[in-house]
């Protein structure tokens, strides 16, 4: 296991190195942020001054080792439009993103997973169409719209809740439900689907005939040997939802990671489009490696090479 | 008799004279009241905190303009006007601007505002480090800062920068000189301190300022306590926000006109003349390569066949149809300089006398802000013959396609935003640097820009008979057509009594000036 954990340690070294690569040259060949933050009656003697300020005038092997250096060190650069370092800006925005993407995460995984479990326990039934309709609305719905609706009822007609924005419990509401639904339709189409599959072997038939009371043989047997599709989707949308999500975070005026990501590739940010990116892909590559670690517990069949 | 009733008719007119004017005094000089919240898109205070002098292109203003004073102000007309300086000065020969400072104002702390203050802002504007949008400009054309006295200031230049006053009224706050050297520029960024209306009580970047009334101001002791400008960029958001009483004003989407014309409840507030879209023909940069827009009459079919009242109604007024490149703030506007009329027959006649009886093909860039229009011009150009297909580069990228001249065609032309500003910039902007790619072919014209520029030191009777010359010449040879004037538009609820901002911005200025219907 130890020696799978340090394997996996090096792919994600030289991943990560290659992400950092990719992610400095793109981003520098979309444009060049002095043209949008220099003055319009600017001279080409203003605009290189601007350029030499922010040392964007080295060559571009030159600002790659800059800044690789510096994130060897822990420091992702300055920001060129904050003026701050880039993971003072990112940590500024994190606690609003770990905030909306734990309750929306909490929200599709139970809702979600109760909702495939009951439809595959009861298939056929009427509680199992609900599911598949809910589903099949959480997909197929843009999410822009969910959001607006929400204000449309919630807020301008019932008033019950804020707008938009972050504060209190009732700020999270409606950003943690548009967010969520998406994401619990594609938790329910799944834990129906591999409890469907479970319920129909032959383990389970035969704790059935050993006359297991019906809960025991769904939660103990059935369930947990279902969970490992739905883990691996879990920590896929966790990843996505911790790295912002950007139509929800704009619609509610959710200060979040994604927001900031947006603006900062339309500002050509650069550094701390990187620095995003590269936590993002640092994310990923943990969460995926957890989550490996975790099946080994959930199926003792399971053995690492 | 008839004295005893006289007297008594004198008596009571007077006692209401008295009363009247006692209460309209109480009313303007109150303490103010109440809770404003405006929304807008615009949450570019970012940049270095709340430090008014790292302010670059995309800023928006409003923190800055509330918390800090200026030199220089603009009243509703649009007109410079005091503020800091009761008055200024230029020299004749344009190398010397004195500023005469009022010696009511005071930094929050209560530090009097004064010349030296003055100096280190202008000298902190030019440090390079700062990326302040107006620095090269400074940096270039100012040669040293003179404090006079106290209360009296004077700035030489290397040579006459006609754009200056345009600087010192609406991007050079005035900053306390011990206060920020005291704190330096991190622990300025962080906790700002200034003279403006309203002082600072809480920040978060991009999200939120809250400032309460400063009731010691120099100019105008606000009428309502405290401000909180917030950022939403969703412009529904925006609206419900404003439906619900979350906000009080908002910077409004003109797609949602008509929806805040059916409620009673809610007003709109215009800015007008913030900016003039102007038709480019960006092919009279390439004056070596054949181009269909060589030929006046085409370009002059380009315009005809643009039908710009229909434009307008698309937008609900948020542009109107425009026939000059001043602004009615300008000195030397022209009411009787009207919009090309849409003329499609003429368009088609043009076209083929220049020999396109066919029409061709072309390209038409419009700003990825606003396809509704474009796609509205190019269905227009193609009703005629000019088969235009729309290209819409976003924001960066169109900034790298004008500073390097990539454009070709035709196609809108931004500029300029900031038509506020004195007719010289304003113009200039047409035929040179970075919103006219398309350069000028006219060496006249340049020469009429460089007498503006002159003109100014004359007086205003000679600016507005310069500026004039300039838009003559450029309506004339076809340069480039103004197209429409757009119109800033804000939605205000029902607390809200009145509101005038400054003719030909885009931000919400005058704040302080804002009054709520009291309980």
């Amino acid at each position: 296991m130890a020696n799978y954990i340090l394997k996996r340690l090096w792919q994600a070294l030289i991943c990560l190195i290659g992400i950092s690569v990719i992610i400095f040259f793109l981003s520098h060949l979309s444009g060049d942020p002095v043209l949008l933050m220099a003055s319009p009656e600017a001279t080409q003697e203003d605009i290189e001054e601007l350029r030499r300020t922010l040392g964007l005038d080295k060559p571009l092997y030159v600002q790659y080792w800059v800044f690789i250096s510096g994130v060897v060190q822990g420091d992702f650069g300055q920001s060129i439009k904050w003026s701050k370092p880039c993971i003072d800006v990112w940590l500024s925005r994190f606690p609003n993103t770990l905030l909306l993407g734990s309750a929306a995460m909490a929200f599709s995984l139970i809702v979600g997973i109760l909702t495939g479990v009951l439809s595959a326990v009861k298939v056929g039934g009427w509680f199992d169409k609900f599911g598949k309709i809910f589903a099949l609305m959480g997909q197929s719905l843009p999410v822009f719209w969910v959001g607006l609706m929400l204000i449309l009822i919630f807020s301008v007609n019932l008033g019950w809740l804020p707008t938009s924005g972050h504060g209190s419990w009732k700020h999270l509401i409606m950003p943690a439900f548009t967010l969520g639904w998406y994401f619990t339709a594609a938790t329910t189409r799944l834990s129906r689907s591999a409890m469907l599959d479970v319920l129909d072997s032959e383990y389970i038939k035969m704790a059935r005939v050993k006359g297991l009371p019906e809960y025991l043989v769904i939660m103990k047997h059935a369930f947990r040997n279902a969970l490992i599709p739905i883990i691996t989707l879990a920590a896929l949308n966790l990843i996505m939802l911790l790295n912002g999500t950007v139509i929800t975070e704009v619609v509610f005026n959710w200060e979040g990671i994604g927001r900031l990501v947006v603006d900062a590739i339309f500002a050509r940010d650069y550094p701390l489009v990187q620095c995003c990116v590269l936590i993002a892909s640092m994310l990923f590559i943990a969460t995926n490696l957890f989550v490996d670690i975790l099946y080994a517990y959930i199926d003792p069949r399971i053995h690492y090479h | 008799m008839k004295g005893v009733k006289l007297a008594v008719a004198v008596g009571v007119f007077a006692l209401i004279s008295v009363f009247l004017v006692s209460y309209s005094f109480s009313a303007e000089t109150g303490e103010p009241k109440g809770k404003f919240t405006y929304v807008s898109p615009s949450g570019a205070w970012e940049f270095k905190q709340i430090d008014p002098h790292t302010i670059v292109g995309s800023s928006a203003q409003e923190p800055s303009r509330i918390l800090f004073d200026y030199l220089l102000y603009k009243d509703p007309d649009g007109q410079l006007v005091p503020d800091l300086a009761e008055k200024w000065e230029i020299s004749p020969d344009g190398l010397k601007t004195s500023f005469y400072l009022t010696k009511k104002a005071k930094f929050w702390d209560g530090t009097p505002v004064t010349a030296k203050d003055v100096k280190f802002s202008i000298e902190r504007c030019m440090r390079p480090e700062l990326k302040f949008l107006r620095g090269g400009q400074l940096r270039r054309t100012v040669d040293r800062v003179e404090v006079v006295n106290d209360y009296h200031v004077d700035v030489h230049f290397k040579q006459f920068d006609p754009a200056f006053i345009d600087v010192v009224a609406e991007y050079l706050a005035i900053m306390p000189k011990e206060y920020t050297e005291k704190v330096g520029d991190d622990g300025f960024a962080e906790k700002p301190m200034g003279s403006g209306p309203f002082r600072l009580v809480s920040f978060r970047a991009d999200a939120e300022v809250i400032a309460e009334a400063n009731t010691n101001h120099h100019r105008k002791v606000p009428y309502i306590k405290t401000v909180v400008l917030k950022t939403v960029k969703e412009p529904a958001t925006r609206l419900a926000m404003l439906k619900t009483g979350e906000a009080d004003m908002i910077f409004l989407f003109p797609g949602h006109i008509p929806e805040v014309q059916k409620d009673p409840g809610i007003k709109l507030m215009w800015t007008k003349h913030a900016f003039l879209r102007t038709l480019i023909y960006y092919d009279m940069g390439f004056p070596d390569e054949p181009s269909p827009f060589k030929d006046k009459r085409v370009r002059m079919a380009v315009s005809y066949a643009i039908d710009r009242e229909a434009l307008s109604k698309l937008l609900y007024g948020a542009v109107e149809p425009w026939g000059s490149f001043l602004a009615p703030y300008h000195p030397g506007y022209d009411p009787s300089r009207t919009p090309d009329p849409y003329d499609p027959k003429k368009a088609k006649e043009l076209l083929a006398a220049a020999g396109y009886p066919n029409g061709f093909d072309t390209v038409f860039t419009g700003h990825i802000t606003e396809p509704t229009l474009w796609q509205a011009t190019v269905a227009m150009l193609n009703e005629v013959g000019i088969r235009a297909r729309l290209d819409m580069p976003e924001a960066g990228t169109w900034a790298r396609y004008c500073t390097e001249g990539k454009f070709r065609g035709i196609g809108y032309g931004a500029g300029p935003w900031w038509a506020g500003r004195g007719p010289g910039s304003c113009l200039e902007a047409h035929v040179s640097g970075f919103w006219a790619p398309e350069g000028h072919p006219y060496p006249e014209l340049k020469e009429s820009i460089e007498n503006l520029n002159k003109a100014i030191l004359k007086g205003p009777e000679e600016e507005a008979k310069a500026a004039r010359a300039v838009d003559d010449l450029m309506l004339e040879k076809w340069t480039r057509r103004p197209l429409l004037f757009s119109n800033v538009v804000f939605a205000a609820g029902p607390r809200v009594e009145s509101y005038q901002n400054i003719p030909g911005q885009y931000w919400a200025f005058r704040l302080e000036y804002l009054k709520l219907k009291q309980k």
